[in-house]
């Protein structure tokens, strides 16, 4: 296998590689460890093996790196409004600038946004890059891109973090790719290697029962997404703060305008609802059979939450997709989750875990669900939910 | 593009229906991250000749980075549209359906353009008996590193820019309470802390 070696006077066949490789691609043979074909070189085996018996070898490509500087967050902006992931990463942008001593800078791109971006500095920026023209108005995916391989070209930051919304999971590899640059989707950690500068991302991998750090260590800017609602929500400072606005003018080619949006139409109501419902609750593989999300939707309505639902049941075609919390449905951050009958698989948990109060109903006392619930319910969901609905049932009409 | 086992999806894809296909397979190619692999998918389509549309899913189960699908469209400079719910051909344009958080955009491309899906866009087709014997007819091509024109500077573990330096389960976050008891006395315990905090 070409980029990785087993070390063979190293290796003493001790096996403790082989259960670490997430795709089962080594094997023991003769006592020595051998890499089979489908090897992913994620590494995992590197750090598992106790002897230093394994080596991948990466060409290191040099990019003089020093030459950029700063952080940079996408303030995403629809229909004129500055979208709530912006101050998040904001928040997050400005723990690693502070780490790296250097400036903290967001970049609005729009139409008439002057007012819009005045906002962003009262969350402690040190510079918006204002970029406006009639062509940015709307989002679309090349004039973005021009727009912004521009500015990072004249710029040079070193890292840039954008939103994993259904805009940035559009632009960011775009950006990425032209730029030919690292890029890291929906990071849920990020931190800084001082010494080396380089960004340190983490994020669900191989489907999502294992974590994976991530940098791109050679080429500059660093770029990564992150969901909304997983970084913290910052304050708003109670006046501006030293930041300044500076206004771009950008330059287009006529091939940007190709794509032309024919109609907006805002509907699906339901998905806006879980990601702003109070209270969600949610039913998985557990549940048994379809009819059974009655049960679900009758708690839900009872406590005027909403219904979400595990990987497994949208794909079994329980519940359409867009009540799917968890790495490939929602991020959802309610004051109560109540989990029936889902395990919780890290894929489920990275789209809920930050939920103030988790309650979670599994007959399995294993259920990784357990591990991050506030309190815990080891009981038939079938006898458990009908009693728990009835008990609420009761309470409330006391009261009316 | 994938190992050699991955000829399984091909012939599938032939018994469905499509006429041809082609696997770009080789050692060199592992590692790859989403600019490695776009780049490598990208010099296959060039390779395989003109072309008005390119179809992907919206995302690898995987990864989950759906960042292939537009990176082959920068490396192939064409127009995308991402998480497209619905694709009719209108003349020689592309009217697609753009899903957003709370809302869908209708979009015009012109042709050739680059279009991921979702899940909605239909319900996959069984291969037919008659499919799936015409596809033990076809042959699928193999494409390996030098059959491409590749820069090898951008493939496998030296074309990715990003690495993974440590994979790891995470530390679960201390257990908290486990309501134990009569099943009536448990969901009694669970509305009292409810409430207490405020929350029903």
């Amino acid at each position: 296998m070409k980029g990785i070696k087993v070390i063979e006077e190293k290796c003493t066949g001790c096996k403790k590689c082989v259960p670490i490789c997430p795709f089962s691609a080594i094997e023991i043979e003769n006592k020595k460890a051998k890499i089979l074909s489908h090897c992913n070189l994620c590494g995992a085996c590197v750090d598992a093996c106790p002897y230093e018996a394994i080596l991948i070898e990466k060409r290191e490509v040099e990019v003089d790196t020093s030459s950029y500087r700063g952080v940079w967050v996408f303030a995403e902006q629809r229909e004129g409004k500055i979208m709530p992931v912006t101050y998040e990463l904001l928040e997050a942008g400005r723990r690693l600038a502070d780490i790296l001593g250097e400036e903290l800078s967001a970049f609005l791109l729009g139409n008439n946004m002057e007012k819009e971006a005045d906002k962003l500095l009262y969350y402690n920026v040190d510079r918006v890059y204002l970029v406006e023209d009639q062509m940015l108005e709307v989002y679309r995916t090349l004039p973005y891109t021009q727009a912004i391989v521009d500015l990072v070209k004249k710029n040079f930051p070193e890292i840039i973090l954008m939103g994993a919304t259904s805009i940035g999971r559009d632009l960011a590899p775009r950006v990425a790719t032209r730029l030919k640059t690292g890029l890291t989707a929906d990071c849920t950690g990020l931190d800084i290697d001082k010494k080396e500068r380089n960004l340190i991302q983490t994020r669900p991998a191989f489907g999502g029962n294992i974590m994976a750090t991530i940098v791109s260590a050679h080429s500059r800017p660093q770029i990564a997404t992150v969901r909304p609602k997983v970084m913290k929500k910052p304050k708003s400072l109670n006046r501006k703060g030293k930041g300044r606005v500076i206004k771009i003018k950008p330059c287009f080619t006529q091939k940007d305008k190709i794509l032309k949006i024919i109609k907006f139409i805002k509907e699906e109501r339901e998905v806006k609802d879980l990601q702003e419902a109070e209270i969600i609750v949610s039913g998985g593989r557990g549940l048994g059979k379809a009819e059974k999300f009655s049960l679900i939707r009758e708690l839900a309505d009872l406590l005027g939450g909403a219904v979400g639902a595990s990987r497994a049941v949208v794909d079994a075609g329980w519940i359409p997709s867009y009540h799917q919390v968890g790495q490939t449905g929602k991020t959802v951050q309610p004051k109560l989750y109540i989990a029936c009958g889902i395990s919780g698989a890290i894929q489920h948990q990275v789209g809920m875990r930050t939920s103030e109060v988790i309650v979670a109903i599994n007959k399995d006392p294993n259920a990784p669900i357990f591990s991050i619930a506030t309190y815990g319910i080891v009981e038939d969901l079938h006898k458990f939910l009908p009693l728990l609905i009835k008990k609420i049932r009761g309470k409330k009409d006391v009261f009316s | 593009m994938g190992p050699p086992q991955a000829k399984k999806s091909l012939e599938r894809a032939l018994a469905m229906g499509a006429d041809e296909a082609v696997l770009l397979s080789d050692v060199s190619f592992a590692g790859s991250d989403t600019l490695a692999t776009s780049y490598t998918l990208s010099m296959g389509i060039r390779r395989m000749g003109k072309f008005d549309l390119i179809l992907l899913g919206k995302q690898a189960i995987d990864g989950d980075t759906a960042q292939v699908g537009p990176g082959v469209a920068e490396w192939l400079n064409l127009p995308q549209v991402t998480y497209a719910r619905k694709i009719e051909i209108n003349g020689n344009k592309i009217i697609s359906e753009r899903s957003l958080e709370d809302s869908f955009e209708v979009m015009e491309t012109s042709f050739p353009a680059l279009v991921t899906v979702t899940k909605e866009i239909n319900e996959p087709r069984y291969p037919s008996l008659r499919g799936l014997l015409e596809a033990k007819k076809k042959r699928i091509t193999v494409w390996t590193s030098d059959d491409l024109t590749l820069d090898k500077r951008r493939i496998g573990l030296d074309g990715s820019p990003t690495q993974v330096i440590r994979i790891f389960t995470p530390q679960p976050p201390g257990r908290g309470e486990i309501l134990s008891g009569e099943i009536s006395e448990i969901a009694d315990r669970l509305i009292e802390r409810l409430e207490k905090r405020k929350i029903i």
